[in-house]
């Protein structure tokens, strides 16, 4: 039945933002974390990346985190000669992450998360309604 | 119920057969196989598939109440056992109704 393959979909997407949710969670978590030994690399911020699967099973096309990459861009530089991250210069780097761009990205798979759990209250609504037509 | 439905089926055959010999067994040939195996085979595998589902939604919960399980294949789990119980019930409610109407009928 359609009703049932979109429900697994939605279900899906559901699987795939609250990934997405948790991969964010960290990049906001590990903003401050550096280094542990002098001049090495900081936490790099990472992302997900998502892809359109087709189940054979129920012949819907699911979503699927295809891989979670780290981000490339550089690392900022701060002057903390106290820092027992800092190089030889006393630089540190910190994490290239910015938490207002993560903030905007939580608010995305917020709006993603809430529009699949509509989808499946909208699915299930049906489903339930096509049963109490035999009533 | 199913043997029921049959009893009462051959019974109005073999009552329709005392008013014209003529026509002796002519109902109970095609009412009472029909019957058989159409909704007890009908009614039985609707069981059996709601109760495999309603046994794997309460696997789930207890995955989920354990601290190991997955929230969203909890609800997608239940989802699906209540589409399949209510569709179950609906059609149980229906085939009695309609039992019933046949034994309330005047002969």
């Amino acid at each position: 039945m359609d009703l049932k393959t979109s429900l697994a979909v939605s279900a899906s997407g559901l699987r795939a933002q609250s990934l997405r949710m948790r991969v964010i969670a960290e990049n906001l978590a590990n903003q401050d974390s550096v280094a542990r030994t002098a001049g090495g690399d900081p936490y790099r911020r990472r992302v997900v990346s998502f892809q359109a699967e087709v189940d054979r099973a129920s012949g819907g096309t699911a979503v699927k985190v295809s891989g979670i990459e780290s981000d490339k861009t550089a690392f900022t530089k701060v002057y903390q000669p106290g820092s027992p991250a800092a190089d030889a210069q006393g630089y540190v780097l910190k994490p290239n992450v910015n938490p207002l761009l993560e903030a905007a990205d939580m608010k995305d798979a917020q709006r993603s998360y809430e529009a699949d759990l509509n989808a499946i209250e909208a699915a299930k609504n049906l489903t339930m309604r096509t049963i109490d037509l035999l009533k | 119920m199913s043997i029921g439905s049959l009893d009462a089926a051959s019974a109005y055959g073999r009552t329709l057969g005392l008013g014209n010999p003529l026509k002796s067994g002519g109902v109970k040939e095609t009412a009472p196989g029909a019957s058989a195996g159409g909704f007890g085979g009908m009614v039985e595998a609707m069981i059996s598939d709601t109760s495999t589902q309603l046994r794997a939604a309460e696997t789930a919960s207890a995955k989920q109440v354990a601290g190991k399980g997955d929230l969203i294949d909890v609800v997608t789990a239940i989802g699906s056992a209540e589409t399949a119980l209510d569709t179950m019930v609906a059609v149980r409610d229906r085939v009695v109704n309609a039992y019933s109407d046949i034994m309330r009928m005047q002969i």
